[in-house]
């Protein structure tokens, strides 16, 4: 269960004051695949970044399960991020003069994973976003839609409870987009994890279990 | 992470930049080529000084001299003294001083821990020749069996036999012996004239040829004759007599018991000092060119720290670009759940790097460059066969582990810089 109590994320003070998110109540069931979908600047990512534990909200509580976000030290944050969490951006950020494998290890070697276990997890991993001929290939040769699937590999090598995808697809062209989509499905049905997408794209948004739609730092509605 | 990561990582990163690195790298070795080229120089000036202490100086002995002011430049005064109708020592430069005579030599050997007295009675030879040769000018003095000396031919049981005498090995050609196995045996004159008028020829039988030695603090060795303290002695009372330089010596060898354990050489040279002589050691001796040789070391050192802090920053520089270069990368990491310590060591270690291939690079290039000069460097000075660079493993060990520590603190600010990187900031670049 993901919960979110009475959560605001202000940026600025006084004059300058902007509130990115204001009195977010809202609860996530484990296990299920979440839209986040609203209008440019309308809080997404930032409502994201807490949940990741990037950012500290400025009031409210956030509670992954049971634990409360807010309440945790920094080197605990580092923790839950690590064997929680998996991350995919928008524009990748695969290490483009690693290889595939060293980018997929990147999660392991934070995670203190031996490095004899390593080459099974990577190797699994890869051929689960079908780039297993790819593994020695540097990342920067690879095309956007093999970058972002790269990306999904080191997020879900740790077998992570939650991954957190921020508008995965904003990169790609529609058909490329739809194939990482898939993925993230496919992924999202063999681990388990809680799969939260930050879109604008309702046809990915109608995929999911649960979209939360967003608006000017508000949740409009939640539907199921 | 852990350590093995992250040098694993950082390493990779330095591979990834490899111009970059080697250009910081580069600077760093400019650091390392000039220190561990000092070091070298100074092992080789250090360890030349010691050779010419140890062919000129017998470690256990002492050089005396009849005042204090009259040491450290064997009995000669390095500052005016008090005149005193009893000085001699004509032509010496100083001036004359007041000498050692039989009484103090005797004197000299009731000292603790005295083994024995040894007085060269050098004189100044007319001349020196044999039949059929050119005369060829020369010295003679008493030999000493208590020093080591190197023959090319014939050897030398204690001491050296009255009316035989030890011939160096310069003298061969110009006395027209063909090799010096045949001089052996052979006789030769000296020429000896009385300061006061009469001369005389002496003629003794080479018993062994001295080789010429390589290092010399004075060059008079290669042209003195030794013979038989007994007769250097009547041949240097035969040419004072009547004079006043008629026993009178300027200084006297004091050879001491055990002397070689310092402790027991410092109590004999004390008592000496203490009844008015003066008294020095070879390690006196051997101290004031290692002085010489430590001040030359420490100004090239300290160049060679200047061009350190360059390279210093130098690596600071650098780590900060790359910093910048790879802010992503580091918010990316940070994201992931990185500790903020461990990006601090990943740039850490990145400079230790580079330090380590900088101090590397330099002191292998001083290593291979000096060793392949040494020998033209050591003909160009004069140095004959002993060498200038000395290069000592453990010490261009310690150079490199210095070098990696001096671009490790290099790192420390910019890695700092990483480790503070907000990784939303830094994934936002969008
Ligand atoms: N560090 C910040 N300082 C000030 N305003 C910010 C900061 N980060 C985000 N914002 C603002 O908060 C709003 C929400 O941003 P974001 O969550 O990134 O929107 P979305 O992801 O929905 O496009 C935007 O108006 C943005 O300009
Ligand atoms: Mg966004």
């Amino acid at each position: 269960m993901i919960e979110l109590k009475n959560v605001s994320k202000i940026y600025g003070k006084k004059d300058s004051r902007f509130a990115a998110l204001e009195n977010i109540n809202l609860q996530l069931p484990e296990s299920k695949t979440i839209a986040v979908v609203g209008k440019s600047g309308s809080g997404k990512s930032t409502l994201l970044h807490l949940l990741g534990g990037l950012d500290r909200p400025s009031n409210g509580e956030i509670f992954i399960y049971g634990q409360n976000l807010v309440k945790l030290k920094s080197r605990e944050i580092d923790l839950y991020r690590s064997k929680v969490l998996g991350f995919v951006f928008q524009s990748f950020f695969v290490e483009a003069n690693q290889t595939c494998y060293q980018n997929v290890s990147l999660p392991l070697e934070i995670n203190h994973v031996l490095p004899r276990k390593r080459r099974q997890m990577i190797e699994k991993a890869l051929s689960q976003v079908d780039l297993s001929d790819k593994i020695k290939s540097k990342a920067g040769t690879l095309s956007g839609g093999q970058k972002q699937r790269l990306a999904i590999a080191r997020a879900i090598v740790n077998q992570p409870k939650v991954i957190l995808a921020d508008e995965p697809t904003g990169n790609l062209d529609s058909s490329t987009g739809d194939r990482v989509i898939d993925l993230l499905f496919t992924l999202h049905d063999q681990i388990g994890s809680t799969l939260i997408i930050v879109t604008h794209d309702i046809d990915i948004a109608n995929k999911c279990d649960i979209q939360v739609f967003i608006k000017d730092g508000h949740i409009e509605k939640v539907s199921k | 992470m852990s350590w093995r990561d992250i040098i694993k990582r950082s390493a990779r990163s330095l591979r990834q930049a490899k111009v970059r690195t080697l250009l910081t790298a580069a600077a760093l070795a400019v650091g390392g080529f000039t220190l561990s080229a000092t070091l070298a120089a100074a092992n080789g000036a250090k360890a030349y000084g010691n050779k010419l202490v140890d062919t000129n100086f017998d470690p256990s002995s002492l050089i005396v001299a009849k005042s204090k002011d009259l040491i450290s430049a064997n009995g000669v005064a390095t500052k005016p003294q008090l005149y005193n109708s009893s000085f001699v020592s004509n032509g010496v430069k100083g001036g004359l001083v007041q000498e050692l005579n039989q009484k103090d030599l005797n004197r000299l050997a009731t000292f603790p821990g005295v083994l024995n007295v040894f007085e060269p009675y050098t004189s100044s030879l007319l001349y020196v020749s044999r039949q059929g040769s050119l005369k060829y000018t020369g010295s003679i003095e008493a030999y000493d069996p208590y020093i080591t000396h190197q023959f090319v031919a014939g050897t030398i049981k204690g001491q050296v036999p009255v009316g035989d005498v030890v011939l160096p090995e310069d003298y061969l050609s110009l006395l027209k012996f063909k090799n010096p196995k045949t001089a052996i045996g052979q006789s030769v004159n000296v020429q000896i004239r009385q300061l006061l008028g009469q001369q005389k020829t002496e003629t003794y039988k080479i018993i062994a040829i001295l080789s010429s030695p390589t290092t010399l603090i004075s060059g008079n060795i290669n042209t003195t004759l030794l013979v038989n303290a007994v007769q250097a002695k009547s041949i240097y009372d035969f040419i004072n007599q009547g004079t006043i330089n008629y026993d009178r010596y300027l200084i006297a060898t004091v050879r001491v018991k055990d002397g070689t354990n310092p402790n027991k050489l410092l109590i004999t040279q004390r008592a000496i000092e203490k009844a008015g002589y003066g008294a020095e050691s070879a390690k006196d001796a051997q101290a004031t060119i290692t002085q010489i040789v430590n001040v030359l070391q420490i100004i090239i050192i300290v160049f060679g720290l200047i061009t350190l802090v360059a390279s210093f920053f130098g690596v600071v520089n650098t780590q900060y670009i790359s910093v910048l270069e790879r802010t992503r990368e580091i918010g990316l990491m940070k994201a992931l759940g990185m500790r903020s310590s461990s990006v601090r060591w990943l740039f850490i270690v990145e400079a230790s790097w580079i330090g380590g291939l900088g101090a590397v690079i330099g002191s292998l290039l001083a290593v291979v460059i000096g060793t392949l000069l040494n020998p033209w460097i050591s003909r160009q000075i004069n140095f004959s066969n002993s060498k200038l660079l000395i290069f000592e493993p453990s010490q261009i060990i310690a150079l490199i582990i210095f070098l990696i520590i001096v671009a490790t603190i290099a790192g420390l600010l910019p890695a700092r810089k990483a480790s503070r990187l907000n990784p939303i900031d830094a994934l936002r670049t969008e």
